[in-house]
């Protein structure tokens, strides 16, 4: 067992982390970090430089150890396996690590090769993570006469080769032109939309916020979340309706409606608090359609990922 | 798309296939070694060829051999690709293997159209001089990937210099190793006399006795390139393979003890297995990074009964020390229990007491330096077991000089060493030193 310490039971999430700490030399860069990420979650990892972010992606993809915790991603203890862990998870750092002198085809081809798939399905894989970054018609050129731009798709399409079930991200968009980071969002949102849970840092949370769904929020090795985003602090959601007719009577009626608090009526129609995901909110609307309120428009509303990262720091 | 079938077998030694072979590449190292020994051979004569094919053929595989073995890693930490090596599931000893082959592949493709031309020259025992040269460049490329593959251990962000030394080692160990077999040449080979080695009382032809011995040392090399790469790879194995090597060392070692009566062979056993340990002692604590993480995950897997764990945290040197510890008791023990004289037994407390403070020593520098601690240890000991007691000496201090020296100013081997109270000054230094690790190691607060 390579950890010092672990906790009796690991929840049955697709990443679990348990009492992770890491020292450089006598400082301590994370402290008794504790959080799980459910499959499929595009998870944004946000806090001013120097918080640990990138140390505790290096230390979730097993590229250092740390002095105590544990770590299980898809049920495999990265710390005790940590060759089978890789299979399971691809990592893109803020450098490309590319092969310049080899061409893209063989870049991918070994990344492929060293992840432990099979010959009969190398070409396809290799096809398929080109295509999917745009770099299909750049096989047989070598990654080092790609620009900046296209290094960066051939390091987003080595780490996505074999198909990982999670994809750790750290600071993809440094370095690349509006274009780029457009399309780069773009990718995740296709990546996480095929199932895949995503872990990314980064200091543009005004992109994180177009794909993201929860918020991690680490401050000087201590870590806060996940957090829904558009979730207050308390768990609970704000939901603004439009109305056609009075407020009265839909104020009265979501009174007596359990998990809702905070009602508060605003020009065309009101807003509260709501306790629970989107199927309570489901689970709202239906219940004032049935009760004969005339809605015009059903928002969740809440912080955006700015206005949460900015409270955790105040808090 | 073509896929090649070795990709599937060893991913790595297939990429450095790609990188070496070059079609370039494999035309210009047949084209310049055909002007090369063929101008040697034009110009002189096949005596002249032979020389100069030998030299280009060492040159080959020592020094630039060397350098690929080296190179070749210290490119994937420079290109930031040795992570996303880490980050694949290819095993160590793939990984290995891929590298000691495939980094140096090139060298090898050279040396092969070297070995057809000492051939085609008439070169006397090529069988012999290409077993030795492949023994040797086989050492030289061993050492070079595992000293780079230690020194990146020690500054994993700097690559300053480190490419170089590696190629140094691994050309000097190359270069002995080539040394030790005598190769016959158009001059010796008529006169040649048959040399032997005794070990373990048998007498074995030395050419052949070296040879295996130097094939074994690669094999040696390759486990412990090996066995760093599977700790790169995040694989908490502990100590083994120096355990290992330890007991290999000093069972080689003891096959050279004298032929003796029963009791001076059993103490010249015990002699020999402390001093083989004691220098791997040294040597494994000089090559270990101070880890303040991997001390304190050992002493909370050690304070929580967790003995694998321990095991797999403890430092390399440690099996070792523990081996000279048992030589030494076992060699005074042998001496008291059969010789008249009596040795004096606080002669090796003492020297166990510096053995403890110079581990601290340099815990103690490798936390505080950080940087180029080997150069600060060398000047420290130098100090330590050299300056200081001939300072002191001089002076007719003794006390102070035990403070540096456990053996009194006229003793002899065999002798009572006279050491009384000079025998706790080490321990004494070796707390001191030990506190201030402990001071060391205590963490700091984070920042606010």
């Amino acid at each position: 067992m390579g950890v010092l310490q672990r906790e009796a039971t690991i929840p049955d999430s697709f990443v679990s982390v348990r009492g992770l700490v890491y020292e450089y030399d006598t400082r301590r860069a994370i402290d008794g970090v504790s959080f799980d990420i459910a499959s499929g979650m595009v998870t944004a990892l946000v806090g001013p430089n120097g918080a640990g972010k990138t140390t505790l992606l290096r230390c979730l993809a097993g590229l250092e150890q740390p002095v105590a915790g544990a770590i299980v991603v898809a049920g495999l203890d990265v710390l005790e396996t940590p060759r089978a862990a890789h299979r399971k998870l691809g990592f893109l750092q803020d450098f490309f690590g590319v092969y310049d002198t080899l061409s893209v085809e063989r870049n991918l081809l070994y990344a492929a090769a060293a992840q432990g798939m099979g010959r009969d399905e190398l070409a396809d894989a290799v096809t398929r993570a080109a295509e999917s970054v745009g770099l299909a018609d750049r096989m047989v050129q070598r990654a080092g006469e790609l620009s900046r731009g296209l290094r960066q798709r051939l390091a987003i399409a080595r780490s996505i080769v074999h198909r990982p079930p999670l994809l750790l991200l750290d600071e993809p968009a440094a370095g690349l032109d509006p274009e780029a980071r457009s399309e780069l969002s773009g990718l995740i949102r296709r990546l996480a939309g095929d199932g895949m849970t995503i872990v990314v840092s980064s200091h543009i949370l005004a992109e994180l916020e177009e794909y993201s769904t929860h918020m991690l929020a680490m401050r000087n090795g201590r870590l806060t979340g996940p957090r829904a985003i558009g979730e207050s602090a308390a768990g609970r959601r704000r939901v603004r309706v439009g109305l056609l007719g009075a407020d009265e009577p839909a104020k009265v009626f979501l009174a007596t409606q359990a998990g809702i608090g905070d009602i508060r009526v605003e020009p065309g129609g009101l807003s509260f608090d709501l306790a629970g995901g989107p199927a309570a909110q489901h689970a709202v609307l239906r219940a004032m359609i049935e009760a004969g309120i005339e809605i015009a428009e059903f928002a969740p509303t809440g912080p955006d990922l700015q206005q949460m990262y900015l409270a955790e720091a105040a808090s | 798309m073509r896929v090649p079938a070795l990709l599937t077998v060893n991913p790595e030694l297939q990429r450095n296939l790609w990188l070496e072979l070059s079609a370039t590449r494999l035309v210009a190292m047949p084209v310049a070694l055909a002007v090369l020994l063929g101008g040697a051979y034009a110009i002189a004569d096949a005596e002249t060829a032979v020389s100069a094919t030998r030299f280009v053929l060492a040159a080959l595989l020592l020094f630039w051999g060397s350098r690929l073995a080296a190179d070749g890693f210290g490119e994937e930490v420079t290109t930031r690709t040795w992570d996303n090596q880490r980050l694949s599931a290819a095993s160590a000893w793939s990984m290995t293997l891929g590298k000691l082959a495939g980094g140096t592949s090139y060298v090898w493709y050279g040396a092969l159209f070297c070995a057809l031309a000492l051939a085609a020259f008439g070169a006397p025992d090529v069988p012999a001089l290409l077993a030795a040269n492949l023994v040797a460049g086989l050492v030289a490329q061993g050492t070079a990937l595992l000293t780079a593959l230690v020194l990146h251990q020690f500054s994993p962000g700097s690559r300053r210099g480190q490419t170089t030394i590696a190629q140094l080692a691994g050309f000097v160990c190359g270069l002995s190793a080539l040394q030790s077999v005598a190769i016959p040449t158009a001059r010796t080979v008529a006169t040649a006399s048959v040399a032997t080695t005794t070990w373990y009382g048998v007498n074995w032809d030395n050419n052949g006795f070296v040879l295996v011995n130097l094939v074994l040392l690669a094999l040696w090399l390759g486990l412990g390139v090996g066995r760093s790469i599977r700790r790169e790879f995040g694989h908490a194995d502990g100590p083994l393979g120096w355990t290992l090597f330890t007991l290999y060392a000093v069972l080689f070692m003891l096959g050279f003890t004298p032929e003796q009566s029963v009791e001076s062979r059993i103490a010249g056993w015990f002699a020999t297995a402390a001093l083989t340990a004691g220098v791997l002692t040294y040597g494994g604590l000089l090559v270990t990074p101070a880890s303040p993480i991997g001390l304190k995950r050992l002493v909370a897997a050690a304070q929580a009964g967790r003995g694998l764990d321990a095991w797999r945290s403890l430092p390399m040197w440690v099996p070792s020390a523990a081996a000279t510890v048992i030589g030494v008791v076992g060699f005074v023990a042998t001496l008291f229990l059969t010789a008249a004289s009596k040795p004096e037994p606080l002669l090796p407390v003492a020297a166990l007491g510096f053995l403890v403070r110079d581990i601290a020593i340099v815990y103690l520098v490798r936390l505080v330096w950080k940087r180029r601690t080997l150069i600060a240890l060398v000047i420290l000991f130098g100090l330590l077991y050299g300056i200081l007691p001939a300072l002191f000496r001089a002076s007719e201090l003794s006390l102070v000089r035990e403070l540096f020296l456990p053996i009194p100013q006229h003793w002899s081997p065999g002798q009572p060493s006279g050491v009384g109270f000079g025998a706790i000054l080490p321990w004494l230094e070796a707390a001191a030193v030990l506190a201030a690790l402990w001071r060391r190691l205590q963490p700091r607060p984070s920042p606010p």
